[in-house]
């Protein structure tokens, strides 16, 4: 027979003590108890919510570094007098916010990698799925030369003229306005590549360009999101380290699935992943090493980035650690 | 370079941290040191990966101590959990993660890791079947007010394990980091040490190193993250100990509390 023992401790009770044992149990060990106010009208503690994210980049044969980005009041938490947790934010709320703060962060990353590849992301095959509408659109507009902005309402396709408008690839005919007519542009690049299929697959990277956000939350399409967002994650690592390092494959997709991935995104398993990657080193948004199974940049697109680093790097504490 | 503030509460010159590490008189030359099998036991962790790693651990060292635990032995099948349970999400690996993720029959209602009524039933001995027991593992969150309050775990008949969560960077620079989780080795009151069994600290052969640090260092990070401690134990100790919380049970946030964090 054992004997009966007894343990026991005294606990800190204060605020922060409790709200971090509650974001130890339900939320996640990158939250933080930041600001704490009593509310003497309710009797609550008020506890404002930080983010304390790190990203971890191992570059291949290459010292390790770390960057930890602080972020402010990503959520809150209301305790009682008595120690109770009253109110929380809720872990995916927090999950979302967070990684909103991170993009915000690294907005000018993406901006750059859209506008890199306006020429490229029209070829892409997923673009050519997801966005069959707008290919079709365009190509009936350059064979007929005017379209009915009546006809298209009628058959739900309105919705996908707008960015085109928006983007002037297509102009409302200022004498007819059921008429839509080719823009200046649409016809210089018509003139330039004689090709309804070139020309449709430049307007749609010009849409991508400027429109993403557009396409995303009015037309809810989501599946060439990978395309876009992959490179940035790898542009991200390479800003961050400060010099394009060569990463491999599988820390990559790791931190994609972690940091990366939007809602809707596609590609989960790994051959889809190789597929994709084939298609953007073609496409020259990123580089292959295919003998060690490692991913880097291309120098011409990093130079664009770079020079965002002192700005990035602002919010954020950088450790180095050797290997 | 933005370090962030530390809740207004005073910190390291105050009454508040001398209170944290002293010691009473009568028990002041205490040292306590967990038995844990370094060369078997070990999961390294590589990238931010430190607390599934020490709940892995946790899990090798109840397997050590009581053996016909229905748990896994095997390192590898520990590895894959870690890294399972590492990089899903930004906000970072929580205690109910951990167990959404824990390939044993671990908990999933999180209720019940209550640090409340927990029972005190009839005493068994465990090593008189060679049955399998019930794999189920505990993990209590704590926040020990001192030092010495890291002591009463080590008198259990196998000490409890407890995994201590702390902001490394804050405790050694003074500057914020990720909060770190590493396992408690060793309490020195006398030397006022404490020796962690971190899995970032690895050497050639991916051994864990031990790492000793001073109260005083160690203070600094841990004190910013509530001196937070996880109690890991597997269910069928409940029956042999009584696991009390001291002064958790009077939850009432002291009135001193509550003037510091006035607008």
């Amino acid at each position: 027979m054992m004997s009966l023992i007894t343990i026991s401790i005294n606990e800190r009770t204060d605020p922060l003590a409790t709200a971090m044992k509650y974001i130890i149990k339900n939320l996640g060990l990158n939250v933080r108890p930041g600001d704490i106010k009593f509310i003497k009208k309710d009797k609550t503690f008020l506890v404002k919510l930080n983010a304390v994210v790190p990203n971890e980049i191992i570059p291949l044969g290459r010292a390790k570094k770390s960057i930890v980005f602080i972020f402010k009041n990503v959520g809150e938490m209301i305790l009682s007098e008595n120690g109770n947790i009253n109110q929380t934010s809720f872990a995916h709320d927090l999950e979302d916010h967070i990684k909103t703060e991170f993009w915000k962060v690294h907005q000018k990353v993406e901006e750059t990698i859209k506008d890199y590849g306006k020429d490229v992301w029209g070829r892409l095959p997923p673009f050519k799925w997801f966005l069959r509408p707008l290919y079709s659109i365009i190509n009936r507009l350059i064979i007929e030369q005017e379209l009915s902005k009546n006809k298209l309402i009628s058959e739900d396709y309105w919705k996908y003229v707008i960015p085109l408008i928006k983007n002037n690839i297509f102009n409302i005919d200022p004498h007819n306005e059921d008429k839509l007519i080719c823009s200046n542009y649409l016809k210089l690049l018509c003139e330039k590549y004689d090709d309804p299929i070139t020309v449709s697959e430049l307007a749609v990277g010009l849409v991508i360009k400027n429109s993403l956000d557009y396409i995303m939350n009015e037309l809810n399409i989501y599946g060439f999101l990978s395309y876009i967002d992959f490179p940035k994650i790898y542009y991200i690592d390479a800003l961050e380290y400060g010099e394009l390092i060569e990463v491999s494959y599988k820390d990559l997709i790791k931190k994609y699935n972690r940091f990366g991935r939007r809602i809707g995104s596609t590609f989960k398993r790994d051959t889809n992943f190789k597929y994709m990657i084939s298609e953007l080193v073609n496409a020259k948004i990123l580089s292959e090493n295919s003998d060690k199974e490692s991913i880097s940049g291309v120098e011409e697109l990093f130079e664009k980035i770079v020079v965002y680093r002192e700005e990035i790097l602002d919010n954020a504490n950088v450790i180095i650690e050797g290997l | 370079m933005d370090i962030i503030e530390d809740n207004k509460l005073p910190l390291f010159n105050d009454k508040r941290y001398s209170y944290m590490i002293s010691t009473q008189s009568g028990i002041k030359n205490v040292s306590k040191t967990l038995s844990f099998d370094l060369l078997k036991n070990s999961i390294t962790s590589k990238e931010s990966d430190c607390f599934p790693s020490c709940c892995s651990m946790a899990a090798l060292y109840w397997k050590h101590h009581i053996p016909n635990l229905n748990l896994e032995i095997n390192l590898d099948y520990w590895k894959k959990f870690r890294k399972k349970t590492s990089f899903q999400n930004i906000k970072g690996v929580s205690l109910k993660g951990i167990y959404s993720n824990l390939p044993l029959n671990a908990t999933n209602n999180h209720n019940e890791i209550n640090t409340e009524n927990l029972p005190t039933i009839e005493l068994i001995d465990v090593n008189n079947t060679n049955e399998l027991i019930e794999a189920q593992l505990i993990f209590i969150p704590k926040t020990p007010e001192r030092f010495i309050d890291l002591i009463p775990p080590f008198s259990a008949t196998v000490p409890i394990l407890q995994i201590l969560i702390f902001d490394d960077l804050y405790s050694r620079r003074e500057i914020t980091g990720t909060a770190h989780a590493s396992i408690l080795s060793n309490v020195n009151l006398i030397e006022k040490k404490i020796q962690i069994i971190d899995p970032q600290n690895f050497n050639k052969e991916e051994i864990i190193i031990m790492r000793n640090i001073d109260m005083k260092e160690f203070a600094k990070g841990w004190y910013i993250l509530g001196n937070s401690v996880i109690w890991v134990y597997p269910r069928i100790l409940e029956r042999n100990l009584k696991i009390e919380s001291g002064s958790t049970n009077i939850k009432k946030i002291k009135q001193e509390e509550i003037t510091k964090y006035l607008n």
